[in-house]
């Protein structure tokens, strides 16, 4: 039997840290930056996390860790994609494999190969900070001048520029701040239910966040839908197999649920028409 | 433009990125283990696994043999303008596909048995391709997003259907499929490499001149340098891209073919098959040969180099294989950076087809600012 409340429960723990990346992903593409590197951001917040937490015997230490990581990587992202004109696409492909060969790398030196800590961070209030920033970015994005300075630099930067709006040190802070969301994204990942790393962790979430931010089209309050819609996905995977239907069932069908819902959804989305004008573009 | 100055300057190019990601490697090892001799023992180590003795050699060429194939694989659709992130799961969705035919068709001889395999283990390879190819041109979905999660589900379904459908009733507890009935003979009695490289070098070059020599090359080159201008040519800009990721998969889906009938896999074995990331080699691989097929054959052999010694690096001075994933990251982010000053020179070789960056970068792949 599956009990519902706690598929609902499960749903908004999983939901979490795709929603935070989700928003990660809303705040640099709305600036006109593609971020597949959202994987490489939750990974190196959630190996840093766990890394802070576990030494200092603080999860709050480990939060701000994983945070400031993430930010690291995303500004990284900004370096590549702004200043040395890397295809977005190829700099997200090569953080993505560079952080995880990175997080295993050090995984094993320091840590033997597995890292766990007591030091957890409390379910509720992560999931809680989600929801606040999910509501935040909304604000900012559609209220403030700051929102629409944002938008304008991912729909026609060269009118944004002539506007007066810096448009090079927007992008740095919009990426530098989607990696420091998806970082948190790893830690809610990592350090609140579980108080553990693995290699590879994250699995493909950050791939997952960013189909959320697709078919959310762009906005804050659809693309953390969309995480949520993919949450309920992997929660019901989860209680399928705590069910007893792991036995006739294998668990490698199941977990296919949530890649397959993702994938469907894409492609049941016909249309480009909402995504930022001048995402991915390589002058502004 | 002289080619042969171009040629020196993208190889000098490829040369110094290397270096560069090798060195930067060294800072991580350096640091990390507290030790400024460690990257000298596990470099030492690195290159002695790669190319210390004839059987390291062969362990090299070994593992340089699938990634010429999605190496060249990911070059074509790069030719195209497309960026073929699923590589990784056409090869799984190949090596399977070709591993059921190889272990079903009994009473073939041989040479008939495997040419039928390698054809199953294509034609998988071009489905899978087909989907995000097909979900880009009439859907509109982004094609890296679907081929990285087309990746996934290649993985677990493979492994689900290696380890419960087609699982060997006679293996007891451990999931794998039977063996196959016929494997590619060694080129030499002690050493594990075997007749499929010469196949890989054999189609890789067929793909080189394919591309350079063909109507088919020219419109595919012609999409990849350009959409707008080949479509106001009359090239039917669809097909030729979807034609190009289907190319693309069955070059994928053969790599996995010549991985299984090898003399040490023989079947389909799902706990040492993935990991391995011979498709994610192939796209470090197209990246650093700017592209080209040609430029595919020293690049898969550093990366085949790469990936046996990082065994031996792991074994030999205790430093964990991963950080060669660190390196491949930096290879392939210097070569797609520029580091001369915008346009000041407009004839620097670019490493990636222009089409490629803006194909590669967004759902609303339109040209310019």
């Amino acid at each position: 039997m599956i009990d519902l409340s706690d598929l609902v429960s499960a749903a908004f723990r999983f939901w979490t840290p795709l929603g935070f990346a989700a928003m990660g992903g809303v705040v640099s593409e709305r600036a006109g930056v593609v971020n597949i590197g959202l994987e490489a951001m939750m990974l190196g917040g959630a190996f840093a996390g766990v890394a802070v937490a576990s030494t200092s015997g603080n999860a709050y230490l480990g939060l701000a860790a994983g945070t400031a990581t993430g930010a690291l990587i995303g500004f990284l992202h900004a370096v590549l994609t702004q200043a040395l004109r890397v295809p977005h696409i190829l700099s997200g492909v090569g953080l993505n494999l560079g952080i995880l060969g990175l997080t295993t790398y050090l995984l094993r030196v320091y840590f033997g190969g597995a890292l766990d800590t007591e030091n957890k961070l409390p379910g509720l209030f992560v999931t809680l900070l989600g929801i606040v920033t999910v509501l935040t970015l909304f604000f900012i994005l559609a209220r403030t001048p700051l929102g629409l300075r944002l938008r304008a630099v991912g729909e026609n930067p060269a009118a944004a520029r002539s506007a007066g709006v810096n448009v090079t040190r927007l992008r740095y802070s919009a990426v530098t701040l989607s990696g420091a969301l998806a970082g948190i994204g790893g830690v809610a990942l990592a350090l609140a239910a579980l108080g553990s790393f693995r290699e590879n962790m994250t699995g493909g979430r950050g791939y997952i966040a960013l189909a959320a931010v697709i078919f959310g089209r762009w906005h804050p309050l659809g693309a953390a839908a969309a995480a949520f819609f993919f949450a309920l996905g992997d929660a019901l995977q989860q209680s399928l197999q705590t069910a007893g239907l792991a036995e006739r069932i294998p668990p490698d069908f199941l977990t296919l649920l949530p890649y397959l819902l993702t994938l469907i959804a894409l492609a049941g989305l016909s249309g480009k028409a909402s995504a930022p004008a001048a995402l991915g573009n390589q002058e502004a | 433009m002289n080619r042969n100055v171009s040629l020196t300057a993208s190889l000098l190019r490829a040369a110094l990125c290397l270096a560069a990601a090798l060195l930067l490697g060294a800072v991580v090892i350096a640091v990390a283990q507290k030790s400024a001799t460690a990257p000298l023992t596990a470099y030492a180590a690195l290159f002695k696994g790669a190319f210390g003795s004839a059987l390291n050699w062969s362990q090299t060429l070994d593992r340089t043999m699938p990634i010429l194939l999605t190496g060249a694989g990911v070059a074509v659709a790069l030719a195209a303008g497309l960026f073929n992130i699923g590589a990784e799961g056409q090869l799984s969705v190949g090596a399977l596909a070709s591993t059921v035919v190889g272990y079903s068709l009994k009473g073939l001889p041989a040479p008939l048995l495997l040419l039928v395999s390698a054809l199953a283990g294509m034609l998988a390879g071009a489905a899978w391709a087909f989907l995000p190819a097909y979900l880009k041109e009439k859907r509109g979905a982004h094609e890296v997003i679907t081929a990285i999660l087309l990746n996934y589900v290649a993985q677990k379904t493979t492994r689900y259907l290696a380890s419960f459908p087609l699982k060997d009733p006679t293996s007891g507890g451990v999931q794998r499929t039977p063996e196959v009935l016929a494997t590619f003979p060694r080129l030499s009695p002690q050493y594990d490499v075997h007749v499929g490289l010469i196949i890989a070098v054999a189609v890789v070059v067929l793909i080189a001149v394919l591309l350079r020599r063909t109507v088919w090359g020219y419109e595919t080159r012609a999409v990849g340098e350009g959409a707008g201008a080949a479509e106001a040519a009359g090239v039917p800009v669809s097909r030729v891209r979807i034609v190009a990721m289907l190319v693309s998969g069955a070059l994928c889906g053969l790599a996995g073919t010549l991985e299984i009938f090898g003399p040490t896999r023989y079947r389909f074995f799902p706990a040492d098959f993935y990991g391995a990331g011979f498709g994610f080699d192939g796209l470090a691989v197209a990246l650093l040969a700017g592209g080209s097929p040609w430029g595919v054959f020293p690049s898969a052999l550093l990366f085949g180099a790469l990936g046996a010694g990082a065994e031996n690096m792991d074994f030999e001075a205790g430093t964990p294989k991963q950080i060669v994933a660190v390196v491949q990251a930096l290879v392939i982010l210097a070569v797609a950076a520029r580091f001369v000053a915008r346009r000041r020179r407009p004839a620097a070789p670019s490493p990636v087809p222009e089409a490629a960056q803006s194909a590669a970068s967004g759902p609303t792949p339109e040209d310019g600012p």
